[in-house]
This record gives structure tokens, C-alpha cells and sequence, in this order.
């Protein structure tokens, strides 16, 4: 379902995530448990199946 | 105090039982009595439809599993081969329906190998009252309108939050191409978990094709991830078969009322819990105001129509720009989520350069009907 994934972080520290989905959609996701976006991301990294890339530096 | 025993009361100028006295201690009334306003006993959000956000009223044909379409309901395919179109449509609806949602099979999958389905998840919130997950038995009744050119048994499944219990029903299509009104009985369970505030409580699939790892036995409470039988017609290998769907309702009990009329700014309030998605009004839409903090970095904010389910994620198609006041539009080339809540959706936008920090900036569509802006905190 997601294909890649990508930290974000502002200046103030806030961290997010940007992923595509295998539709090539772009989107753009809070660190929110109860976003079943982040939840299915995580369940992906937990199974091995996706790496998120970390941030680039601020 | 005393009791009268009947098995029927009828009025003494009509020609059938106004209300029948059941055996078991219920009763069936030849009428069901709706009042006035509504009752809110509908379980099932857009079960009539109406609503589509995301597409209104055009074609699509997701790959992706879990794809959402018309507002909260999404297609399933567990990763397999096949395809089907999902169109919110007018033109073929049972009387007193103004829309279905039409599904045509566009790439088939005859290889059996994986499931198919059309599902809602319903938000733990909403069972309230239905019974699940208490030990005092009860029963809620399933009715919809289908219709589809491949005849044969179908199935609907049932399933808790977790999936790890299920209830499959078998219904028959009979005649290919007409219109039938279908009720499921099932009765609720106290195992599993169903009421989770505002996590997935239940899916409701209906059953597209199956495959032997999903499959089960009709009729009874199961342990498992299931969504059909081993008698599933296998819709998804017929290159074209079609399958229409409307009128969905869930509702406490084992009677099927008839179907539940929601005000449409009510259904779309609902919807908008899940999904709230803008453009498509204005070739230069104002999607969100905020202010430039860089010549190329704006932060801008969305006040959302309705408290959301969730944070909410976002995405994006077609082309944005950020007119900075004063200012000439600057193509908008990135975005991020910020600081978001369940009611301000706070981003950030980028371009090239040309921006002024400090001064109020806006993200608006770039000169076109077809930018979207979808804002999604579905389950």
C-alpha cells in the first residue's frame, strides 16, 4: 500500500511524515495513533516491509 | 392486571393484520411506524449514496487496497490482480433512490487467489446500542438495494475491529440485471471488540470474490478473518459483470424499518467526520490562509468543517499556488503536514521564491476546476 516514506521535521522540532501510496498519491501524515495512515505505516516498518528515510538536517 | 391473548390485531375496516403477535414475543407490524424526524437508527453513514467527495460522480478505479471512493466506502482487494471501476451513479437506482454506487469489473481476477470486496468500517462510537460486546444476546438487521448482472449467492461479512471474529450471510441474486431488496438477521456477539471510541468498531464487507483462506461457514459466529463462502459467486472473474448497491442500513433489532432518510447537509456532516475535500468550485479555490514565514516557506491553516475522527493526513491533485498579499501567485512546489489537530489543519507550502515574510499568504488553486485538496481521517 505505501511505498516509501520520509521524515519531516519543522524548526521547532515537530516531526511528521510524507508517503507515497503504490498509486503514486503523495501524503502527508501527522504522528497521530488514530491516523490509520500512520498506523498502517508503522505496521509496514514493523514487519520489516518499510524503512521510513529520516529527515534532512534543519 | 390481566392479558390478552392474541395472535393478530387488526382494525375492523381493514383487510389484513395491522399487527401480528409473534410466539416468541416480539411483534411485526404490517406498517412499521416512522415518526416525523429521524430516529438517527441507521449504524451505516452514506448508506443511499448521496455523497461523493472525492469524485463526485466520476469514474474511478483504484488499485490500491483500501482506496476510498464515494464518502466511507472504500474497495478491497487484499493486494490482488483485479479491478473494478466504482462510480457514484443516477441512472440505474430502485424507486425512491436517487443514486447507487454502480462497480464494474475493468481487469478480472479468475485465478481465486484473492478477496474482493466493497466494505465500511464503522467507527466504535456509532455501535453504541447495538449490543456487541455485551453478554445479553441481540440481533441487528442488514437490508440494501442490489443488483448485478452475474446472479447467484453472495455473501456479507461481518467482522470486529481486530478481525478476529466473523459472521458471513449468504443472499441470493436472483434475477440478473433487476433490482432486489435483501434483510440479514444476525445475532450479536459478546467476544471480540467492537466498541473502541473512535477506532474501526466493525467492517462491513460485501463479498466480490473469495478466495479458500477467507472462506468459512455461513450462519454462525466464527474465530478468524473471513469474508465469504466457499458458494461466493466469483464476480470479480467476469470481465464487465456489474454490481449496484444502495439503500444500506444497519439497525438494532431483527426487524428491517425502511431505510432511514438523513437531511443531505446531515449526511454530509457525518461524511465530513471522515473526509473533507476542497476544490473544484473556482479555477482559483482558496483552499487555506495563513502567512509567508520565508521568500519560498508559507505555514497556513484550514478550520475544518467538522470535528475530525482523528488528526487528519492530507494529499493532493492538480496545481496550487500561493498568492502572497500584494504579490503576484507563486507555484506551489511542496507541502508538509504541521501542527494539525482534530480541527485546524496546519500545513506548510513551498516555492520557488517571491514570497514576503510576514505578510498574509494564501494557497488557492491554480487555475483549475480540477485541483483537490482531500483532507482524510478515515479508518
Amino acid at each position: 500500500m505505501w511505498i516509501s516514506a520520509k521524515y519531516e521535521k519543522d524548526g521547532f522540532g515537530l516531526q511528521t511524515i510524507t508517503a507515497i501510496k503504490e498509486d503514486g498519491s503523495i501524503w502527508y501524515i501527522p504522528e497521530n495513533f488514530a491516523n490509520i495512515d500512520y498506523q498502517n505505516i508503522m505496521t509496514l516498518v514493523a514487519e520489516g516491509k518499510l524503512t521510513i528515510a529520516p529527515a534532512e538536517a534543519q | 392486571m390481566s392479558t390478552i391473548k392474541a395472535s393478530n390485531i387488526q382494525n375492523g375496516s381493514s383487510s389484513s393484520v395491522n399487527i401480528e403477535l409473534n410466539t416468541d414475543g416480539s411483534a411485526t407490524f404490517a406498517q412499521i411506524p416512522v415518526g416525523p424526524s429521524s430516529f438517527l437508527r441507521n449504524k451505516i453513514i452514506n448508506g443511499a449514496m448521496e455523497i461523493d467527495q472525492r469524485n463526485n460522480g466520476s469514474s474511478v478505479t483504484p488499485t490500491a487496497d483500501s482506496s476510498y471512493t464515494l464518502d466511507g466506502w472504500a474497495i478491497r482487494n487484499f493486494s490482488g490482480s483485479g479491478r473494478f471501476s466504482v462510480q457514484r451513479q443516477t441512472s440505474i437506482t430502485p424507486a425512491n433512490f436517487s443514486y447507487a454506487v454502480g462497480l464494474t469489473v475493468t481487469t478480472a481476477d479468475s485465478s481465486n487467489s484473492s478477496t474482493y470486496s466493497f466494505e465500511q468500517r464503522i467507527e466504535g462510537y456509532n455501535l453504541a446500542g447495538l449490543g456487541f460486546g455485551f453478554t445479553n444476546s441481540n440481533y441487528i438487521t442488514i437490508s440494501f438495494w442490489v443488483r448485478s448482472s452475474i446472479t447467484g449467492t453472495y455473501c456479507l461479512a461481518i467482522r470486529d475491529r481486530n478481525a478476529t471474529y466473523s459472521y458471513i450471510s449468504e443472499y441470493s441474486i436472483n434475477v440478473a440485471n433487476e433490482w432486489e431488496n435483501k434483510k440479514i438477521t444476525i445475532p450479536t456477539l459478546a467476544a471480540g471488540e467492537w466498541n473502541v471510541a473512535n477506532f474501526i468498531g466493525m467492517f462491513v464487507d460485501f463479498a466480490l470474490g473469495s478466495n479458500s483462506a477467507r472462506e468459512t461457514t455461513a450462519g454462525a459466529w466464527q474465530t478468524g478473518n473471513f469474508i465469504g463462502t466457499s458458494n461466493q459467486v466469483e464476480w470479480i472473474a467476469n470481465s464487465g459483470a456489474t454490481f449496484y448497491l444502495t439503500g444500506v442500513q444497519i439497525e438494532a433489532g431483527f426487524v428491517q424499518t425502511p431505510f432511514e432518510r438523513r437531511l443531505y447537509p446531515q449526511e454530509l456532516a457525518i461524511c465530513q467526520r471522515y473526509c473533507v475535500v476542497y476544490g473544484g468550485d473556482d479555477l482559483y479555490e482558496r483552499i487555506a490562509l495563513g502567512q509567508a514565514i520565508g521568500s519560498g516557506t508559507a505555514q497556513l491553516l484550514i478550520f475544518l468543517p467538522q470535528e475530525m475522527r482523528a488528526v487528519p493526513s492530507f494529499t493532493t491533485s492538480g496545481n496550487f499556488i500561493l498568492l502572497n498579499a500584494g504579490g503576484s501567485g507563486q507555484a506551489v512546489t511542496g507541502f508538509s503536514i504541521d501542527r494539525a489537530s482534530r480541527k485546524i489543519l496546519q500545513f506548510v507550502a513551498t516555492c520557488a521564491s517571491g514570497l514576503v515574510a510576514g505578510y498574509a499568504t494564501q494557497v488557492t488553486a491554480n487555475n483549475s476546476l480540477a485541483s483537490r485538496f482531500i483532507v482524510s481521517a478515515e479508518l
